[in-house]
């Protein structure tokens, strides 16, 4: 079954008057894996910011348009809490909390009372780990602070979290910034199992790990979205834009 | 090379005398606050050095409540009723003040922005600039006829006056302090914690008050240090009656208070002298434990 997942209109993101993202509409289907790429500056990162409705946070960012996730108007949605709770977001670096391996992963189903009881919680705990590749790394030291874990098992930490609440939609942003090419392998591959479940916004600066993962790939530029197509259309030189072919071929950027 | 270069190289210039002239200056600012510190540890330690030495009853020091220099036939020297009076008040004043600055401190980091975050700051630290005399006078002026009109008792100095006081003197220091800590949590942190559908306060609670922990236990800590060392206000609003405290409403005598009340009216090299000069040295002590305890803590929040 295709169907859309998100469905993004006219979303244009300012920070104090100042254009980060302007006027993109387009679609995200479900149980796709959705690639964006893009140089520094050009508006990726905003973009998953309005979709998980971050931009209450930060009161310089104004967001106009709309994101609608399942039909429903994000805007519309008073608890944006129950939202984010269906929407896991790794970000660049590394954030393992300053709580232990266990606590890091239990934490959003505790914090949305949907923890349960012990044993659930174990198992649980133990399958989102299993699910990012790092249980077998960390099975023994689940009462260790996570944020001493290495780089790349604090990255698979954070995914493992954001699977906590067994998510609609993952969207990671420039998750392998940080982590060294055999751990991103592996990630990568945890992603391609995962698209079975959720729908996936991959944000990266790699342009071939969106060739390797991504279903449709869109290419956004100075907060402006260029192109969106299939990422094999735009691999085989098939863009229509030629700043996407410039940027795809390494031109620039 | 050309030799002429080599000159230029080797050359102390106008700025290279001013860089080293600054470097000295720099170190002798630097140090200055070593050599004080030693200094007045040494004086401290050389006037009661003779009362711990020949006078002093280590048991009857620490153990005795019985406070009496003065006394021609059997003078007795015991602190015990001014530790216990000085460690409760402490404990009430740390009571009363800690949720309320943590709480002013969560409210200034997290919730506050711009205009009425900075107001409350400069408030904050203005109450930090009221000189301990004007406590000691409100202590006396109004806390004291509150304290009797709400609670119906016949006094309103002692534990309960102290420790208010003290509480509002330590407010400033610890909501500062502890503001740090929470500003010391990374932003990545909150955000993490928002991303996976947590509430503001379940952020704060679970995620942004475990971080800053150490932070906000060298706080208490500072304050507790305030508490010991605090006098003036003390001295007035703690009736200054020698008495093991039992109730909040009791007086008691500070062992800072004793000093100051008493230094000024002993003879220069006397037992009694010397005794005061020997609870400085108590005092220094437990303030240098406090502030190497806060030390560590702080060390730990960096490492960590």
């Amino acid at each position: 079954m295709v169907s859309n997942k998100i469905e993004v209109k006219n979303l244009a993101i300012s920070y104090g008057g100042k254009q980060a993202l302007g006027n993109v509409s387009l679609e995200v289907r479900s149980n796709e894996i959705f690639g964006i790429i893009g140089p520094a500056n050009s508006g990726k990162t905003s973009f998953l910011n309005a979709v998980n409705r971050m931009d209450m946070m930060r009161p310089n960012m104004q967001v106009t348009g709309s994101v609608h996730i399942n039909g429903i108007d994000t805007r519309s949605w008073r608890n944006v809490y129950a939202l984010r709770r269906k929407i896991g977001v790794v970000f660049p670096l590394p954030v393992g909390l300053p709580l232990t391996v266990y606590d890091n992963v239990a934490l959003a189903p505790r914090l949305a009372g949907t923890a349960g009881s012990k044993a659930d919680l174990d198992e649980l705990v133990e399958r989102c780990l299993r699910r990012a590749a790092l249980w077998d790394e960390v099975k023994d030291r689940l009462n260790h602070l996570g944020s001493l874990l290495s780089g790349g098992q604090q990255q698979r930490l954070t995914i493992a979290r954001a699977l906590s609440q067994s998510p609609e939609i993952l969207m990671l942003d420039e998750f392998s910034i940080a982590v060294d090419p055999v751990t991103t392998m592996r990630i990568e591959d945890v992603l391609k199992e995962l698209k079975n479940e959720m729908t996936i916004i991959l944000v990266t600066n790699l342009v071939q790990q969106a060739n390797r993962l991504a279903d449709r790939t869109a290419f956004f530029l100075n907060g402006e979205c260029v192109e969106i197509a299939e990422t094999e259309k735009l691999f085989n030189g098939e863009a229509k834009d030629q700043r996407t072919n410039d940027y795809i071929g390494g031109k620039f950027g | 090379m050309n030799p002429s270069h080599a000159n230029t190289f080797d050359a102390r210039d106008k700025n290279w005398y001013l860089d080293k002239g600054f470097e000295i200056l720099m170190f002798f600012c630097g140090i200055s606050a070593i050599v004080f510190v030693v200094g007045i540890f040494l004086f401290v330690f050389k006037e009661g050095m003779g009362f711990i030495i020949h006078d002093m009853n280590l048991g009857e020091f620490f153990l005795s409540p019985k406070w009496r220099p003065t006394s021609l036939n059997q003078p007795t020297y015991g602190i015990m009723a001014m530790v216990a009076g000085t460690a409760a008040v402490t404990v009430l004043a740390m009571a009363i003040c800690l949720p309320f600055s943590i709480g002013a401190a969560i409210y200034i980091a997290e919730f506050a922005t711009g205009k009425t975050r900075e107001t409350l700051k400069i408030l904050i630290e203005f109450l930090a600039a009221i000189p301990s005399v004007v406590w000691g006078f409100i202590a006396l002026s109004i806390m004291n006829p509150f304290i009797i009109k709400t609670f119906d008792v016949p006094m309103g100095l002692g534990v309960l006056n102290s420790a208010l006081i003290l509480a509002l003197m330590a407010a400033p220091i610890v909501t500062s302090i502890a503001e740090d800590a929470f500003k010391a949590v990374p932003d990545t942190y909150r955000e993490a914690a928002e991303a996976l559908g947590a509430t503001r306060w379940q952020t704060i609670y679970k995620v942004v008050l475990p971080a800053a922990k150490n932070g906000l236990l060298s706080a208490g800590l500072l304050g507790v240090g305030r508490g010991f060392g605090e006098t003036m206000a003390i001295l007035m609003a703690s009736g200054h009656s020698i008495n093991i405290p039992t109730s909040v409403f009791d007086s008691f005598r500070a062992l800072t208070a004793t000093i100051a009340a008493e230094l000024g009216e002993t003879a220069v090299g006397s037992p009694h002298y010397q005794s005061l000069f020997a609870i400085g040295i108590f005092l220094f002590f437990i303030t240098f434990l406090i502030n190497m305890t806060a030390d560590f803590i702080v060390r730990g929040v960096r490492k960590g």
